[in-house]
């Protein structure tokens, strides 16, 4: 994993305000499950139980106190019970990067310390009643003055589409065998006992590699056939592969539990704007996933999805009339 | 074989099998160069119009997910012809007059 540092602190959106340029010091998030301590008289050890709730909190610590418009005063002492949609990322303000999104009734402490040498600053908490995601960078905060998408970024390029298959957060299944057959069966790795529960959905797809059988192979993206909650099958005729089958690890290369998208407008001047986020199981044919409503005055929105996300991401900007417009976009998988 | 595309769904895909081919041979569509995808021509299709040139491997993954509608199958389902019930026999009409005792 890389390491990051404040330079990359590049993002910070309230609502439609930008409010990155106000911090100087600190600024912590986090997501926080609820649990309850339920280990009974007797034991030496505690327990805790999940209640079913989490808790997203938001923490600035020396902002600069600035009266300007959009600033940091201006959002943060009317935020108490407003409903505010927040996006924040540490890793970069970079397309596939990872980021925070929070919306709902905002409670915040707001503190304004004056000193003598020096510029007055300004203290914010943030305790979120509602939603807290956590996703990847699909549009990273930039101005357009056309239509545009980055589905079409070209190799190497930073306006490329998010790859799931990439995500370095993503948990890595072991496999022990893929059978010789008309549809090879995959059986999952035993761990501490027993066999790993893989958790799929017949017509999910998976991405794998590390396997040992060839010509062919099954190595790559594949569409699963559920057998069992501990071996599946993919759609390869393996009777007449070479080598032991052994081994090979494969990640998931849709989801299908649907998720959220998120969408600040910081700036905008043309007559209209359509936003979207496509996905594609192959980067060859997109499909829209969200589209957001049509943007004709800078905003915010946060809105959710069912059913498959495919494996690649993308965004898509539908653009009207003269003038820039500022966007940023970013989805988070269930 | 006519396809069209469900309700709620938009697709954008390569407009001819020649872009097809660029894009295959480049790895995706975010792999393109500048100057090749100047070369390549995209279309885009909204809910209810025909989609039947898409590549065939997204067709099929979005058949099964019920995003694109295979018309000549629904058009089947819809037209076809209720099971035909068995005739009457004769003896049913002479059953009928007849006491419930003697029919047994």
């Amino acid at each position: 994993m890389a390491k990051y540092s404040g330079a990359q602190f590049a993002l910070f959106l309230v609502d439609a305000y930008n409010l990155i340029v106000h911090l100087s010091e600190s600024a912590s998030m986090g997501k926080e499950e609820i649990t309850q301590q339920t280990n009974p008289f007797g034991v030496t050890s505690e327990q805790h139980t999940p209640v079913g709730l989490e808790k997203g909190t938001l923490a600035v610590g020396g902002g600069i106190f600035d009266s300007t418009t959009d600033a940091l005063h201006d959002v943060a002492p009317g935020s108490t019970r407003v409903s505010r949609t927040i996006s924040a990322a540490i890793e970069g303000n970079t397309i596939g990067k990872h980021f925070m999104g929070f919306e709902g009734p905002i409670d915040s402490k707001y503190e304004v310390t004056d000193k003598r040498d020096g510029l007055t600053m300004a203290n914010v908490n943030y305790l979120v009643s509602g939603a807290v995601d956590e996703g990847v960078i699909i549009q990273h905060l930039a101005s357009f003055t056309a239509d545009w998408q980055t589905k079409t970024g070209g190799a190497n390029a930073v306006d490329a589409p998010v790859d799931y298959v990439a995500d370095v957060g993503q948990r890595r299944f072991g496999m022990a065998s893929a059978s010789k057959a008309a549809a090879s069966v995959i059986t999952m790795k035993t761990q501490h006992g027993s066999p790993i529960v893989h958790g799929l959905t017949s017509g999910q797809l998976v991405f794998i590699s590390g396997n040992s059988l060839a010509a062919p192979a099954i190595n790559g993206q594949q569409t699963v056939t559920v057998l069992s909650t501990t071996t599946f099958s993919v759609p390869v005729d393996t009777t007449l592969s070479t080598g032991a089958g052994t081994d090979g690890t494969f990640v998931l290369a849709s989801t299908v539990a649907g998720g959220v998208g998120y969408l600040h407008c910081t700036a905008f001047a043309p007559t209209s704007l359509v936003p979207k986020i496509m996905h594609s199981p192959d980067d060859i044919t997109y499909a829209a996933l969200i589209t957001f409503t049509t943007l004709t005055a800078v905003g915010k929105e946060r809105k959710t999805v069912t059913g498959t996300v495919d494996r690649y991401l993308a965004f898509d900007g539908d653009h009207t009339g003269a003038g820039s417009v500022t966007v940023f976009s970013g989805f988070c998988r269930n | 074989m006519r396809y069209i595309v469900a309700e709620g769904q938009e697709f954008s895909y390569p407009a001819d099998p020649e872009s097809l081919g660029i894009i295959k041979n480049a790895g995706g569509r975010s792999q393109l160069s500048d100057e090749i995808r100047a070369k390549v021509k995209f279309k885009t299709v909204k809910e209810g119009e025909d989609c039947g040139d898409m590549p065939k491997s997204a067709r099929e993954l979005y058949l099964s997910r019920g995003w694109v509608i295979d018309c000549d199958e629904k058009l089947a389902q819809i037209v076809e012809p209720e099971p035909e019930s068995e005739p009457i026999s004769e003896k049913f009409w002479e059953d009928l007059g007849r006491p419930l005792e003697e029919v047994k």
